[in-house]
């Protein structure tokens, strides 16, 4: 594995966690699939459609977001949006997050 | 390629439960397209799709549940229920396979070396039969074991450790002692009907078409049986105890010896006695087997106890279990330095 296929995979084992957050933190108002996507890969992060799609139908079947299908207009969309459950969730999650940054800066400054 | 976005869609949702594949399809196809223009080409639906990655990839992040037939947790009790399961079902279908091909080879009278073939093909066709058997329903029997069961596992502690670590050397692996019982039993089984009569041999094609005599002279060897069946007795002994010490010990080492000699004192036993062989079987002799000097054999045979052909066949026996009795020994006193 070349060292930048290496990095790449850890990277994509970091970023893989902190997706969940951006996902629940995105979602305060309805969105649709796409936008979502388009949204986040315009505030850098670098997420793919195959991946964002899927999560989003999970995190609804655990009960953390809701959906509803919008059939006005001219091609019936699937929005969805934070639930109550998702929203305590999300909060206890982007503490955790804050924390865990925290902690993380103080281990390597000490190392160094 | 005009309906290329409907066919991604449908490999999509066919991997995934009956219940979800409505809604998935209806959102992935919005979501497709979402991600193209107004009119879009061909190329730009290529394009999208491809970004899209493989169904099958696909389909499987949108599952819950992992994919495996036997978790890693059971794999490895698995394989080593395998490990014993598969050699002692091949042990007991090859002696089974022996006993019916033999017996159906006398039943239709065949001959010479065609009794071999029908031998070695029914062992060998049932053989596999009962491996595949055994495989298929070693792996149903984890693979359900592994949906019901350990949802909530008890807290592991240092009590379920190995009792013992492994000895390195001398150990003797489960499979052996189960085959060894197997053919034990086996052998004593076959022997006693040998000795008993019941088991005519067919000796060879000539002219006249299949002989078949018995070898053995039922009544003069009523009293040998006991003799078979107390080394068959032993023979199991030693076998049990390498399946429960598992490893070469004074103990296992003393019954392997003993099974030794008892098999080889049965064997001298029963060869030496007058009035063995079967007066067929010694008829048969003197007519003769092609190229081979029968008539001095014949005489043999009949004389008892102390023709050539019976002092070869125990000088090969006696070495056989010198052989195996001084292996035993070896691999005990090897065992016992590591």
């Amino acid at each position: 594995m070349a060292d930048n296929e290496r990095l790449q995979s850890y990277v994509t084992e970091l970023r893989r966690g902190s997706l969940v957050l951006a996902v629940l933190g995105s979602l305060k108002a309805p969105r649709y699939g796409y936008a979502l996507l388009q949204t986040l890969q315009a505030r850098g992060m670098e997420i793919e459609a195959n991946t964002l799609y899927p999560l989003m139908r999970r995190l609804e079947e655990q009960g953390l977001l809701k959906s509803s299908w919008d059939t006005t207009e001219s091609r019936p969309r699937k929005y969805y949006e934070i639930s109550e459950e998702g929203d305590g969730l999300y909060r206890a999650l982007l503490d955790e997050w804050t924390r865990l940054g925290e902690r993380i800066a103080a281990i390597c400054r000490e190392d160094d | 390629m005009n309906n290329l976005i409907e066919r991604y869609v449908y490999d999509v949702t066919r991997r995934l439960p009956e219940k979800e594949r409505e809604d998935v399809k209806r959102e992935l196809n919005a979501n497709i397209l979402d991600m193209l223009p107004e009119e879009p080409t061909d190329e730009d639906i290529g394009n999208a799709l491809n970004g899209m990655g493989s169904p099958a990839k696909l389909a499987d992040s949108y599952r819950q549940t992992p994919r495996c037939l036997i978790s890693p947790t059971l794999y490895d009790e698995y394989i080593s229920a395998l490990k014993w399961v598969l050699p002692l079902v091949g042990a007991i279908f090859l002696i089974i396979g022996v006993v019916v091909g033999f017996a159906q080879a006398v039943r239709e009278g065949v001959a010479g070396v065609d009794w071999i073939e029908l031998l070695v093909s029914g062992t060998i066709s049932g053989a596999i039969d009962g491996l595949i058997q055994a495989f298929f329903w070693t792996t149903v029997g984890f693979a359900i074991a592994d949906r019901l069961g350990h949802k909530d596992e008890e807290q592991w502690t240092v009590d379920k450790l190995p009792k013992e670590l492994p000895q390195s050397k001398g150990a003797i692996p489960l499979s052996e002692g189960i085959v060894e019982l197997v053919l034990a039993a086996a052998f004593t089984a076959i022997g006693v009907a040998l000795l008993m009569g019941y088991i005519p041999i067919v000796f060879s094609r000539s002219a006249y078409g299949s002989r078949v005599m018995t070898l053995f002279n039922g009544d003069a060897l009523g009293a040998s049986i006991p003799v078979v069946i107390i080394a068959g007795v032993i023979s199991a002994a030693a076998a049990i105890l390498k399946m429960i010490k598992r490893r070469w010990c004074v103990p296992v080492c003393c019954l392997s010896v003993a099974d030794d000699l008892a098999g080889l004192g049965a064997v001298l036993y029963i060869i030496t006695k007058p009035n063995v062989w079967d007066t067929s079987f010694i008829r048969f002799m003197y007519e003769g087997v092609e190229g081979v000097a029968s008539a001095a054999i014949a005489n043999d045979l009949a004389s008892g106890g102390s023709g050539v052909l019976v002092t070869a066949t125990g000088i090969i026996a006696a070495v056989i279990s010198l052989i195996c009795c001084t292996v035993a020994i070896i691999k005990t006193v090897r065992a016992s330095r590591s």
